[in-house]
């Protein structure tokens, strides 16, 4: 699993790279470690280069999530294929999470 | 790792590493599209094999990757029936739940997906030397492709 991360102003874009299952998650975890550190207020996970996502993927972005909230942070997901979402849909994580069709609605969501 | 491919059937022996998920999705993917699922219902069978294989390094062996897995990938007549054999720690079945998604929190989200993608979910417990058995079958829905023909 790969990342990529940079700076819009004061939004921080993730995009993500590769499946995430029980193998990957922990080395995204730890990754996402260090921007809940730096307490990041506004975060965009991009998943459109994740072909696969299971529970311990869905684990980590939750994990994110509760962090997050639990400072004041928001995180907002977009790019998902169509197998994403249907794991999101199935788990009933699509009506928790923020979640857009692409970046930059996600980002430009942040100034609406 | 061992893979025996027979009749209908595959055979795929693999250590309790979570690094051979990956491959273990692929095969199962091309099984389910041989079965004649639709694209939605194979992703849905990698997935609830996927997490049944997590469980079974997780909770059976503890984290430990030196056991072994066996799984048993066979084509019915209308579905797919797929068998996970461990020789870990025995789990009693009531135990399993998938947890309230009402809650939402980190975990306990593998038992719930493959109950709710697969039409029958069983596990059978042997005697100490025979291990614990998952088996797991889903149905072609009317609709979807051609299912298999033997």
């Amino acid at each position: 699993m790969e990342f990529e991360r940079k700076s819009e102003g004061d939004i921080e874009l993730v995009l993500l790279k590769g499946d995430m299952d029980s193998h990957t998650s922990p080395k995204a975890r730890d990754f996402f470690a260090g921007i809940l550190k730096e307490e990041k207020k506004k975060l965009v996970v991009d998943l459109a280069d994740v072909k696969y996502i299971s529970s311990a993927g869905l684990a980590t972005l939750i994990e994110v999530f509760q962090k997050m909230h639990r400072y004041g942070g928001l995180l907002k997901l977009c790019g998902m294929n169509e197998t994403t979402k249907g794991i999101f849909e199935i788990a009933k994580l699509d009506s928790i999470f923020a979640i857009y069709e692409t970046r930059d609605e996600a980002v430009s969501s942040f100034s609406s | 790792m061992e893979v025996n491919i027979g009749q209908n059937q595959v055979l795929l022996q693999i250590k309790s590493d979570d690094k051979y998920l990956r491959l273990v999705r692929t095969m199962v993917e091309e099984v389910s599209s041989l079965a004649g699922f639709a694209p939605h219902d194979i992703a849905d069978i990698v997935l609830a094999v996927d997490e049944a294989c997590a469980n079974i390094i997780k909770h059976a062996y503890n984290g430990d990757s030196t056991k072994d897995i066996f799984i048993k990938l066979s084509l019915l007549s209308n579905g797919i029936e797929v068998v996970l054999k461990d020789y870990g720690r025995k789990v009693p079945p009531e135990k399993m739940k998938g947890r309230d998604l009402n809650e939402v929190r980190p975990g306990g989200l593998g038992i719930y997906f493959m109950k709710k993608i697969m039409d029958s979910v069983q596990y059978i417990i042997h005697d100490d030397a025979d291990g614990t058995e998952l088996i797991m079958i889903k149905h072609v829905k009317s609709g979807s492709n051609k299912a298999w023909k033997h």
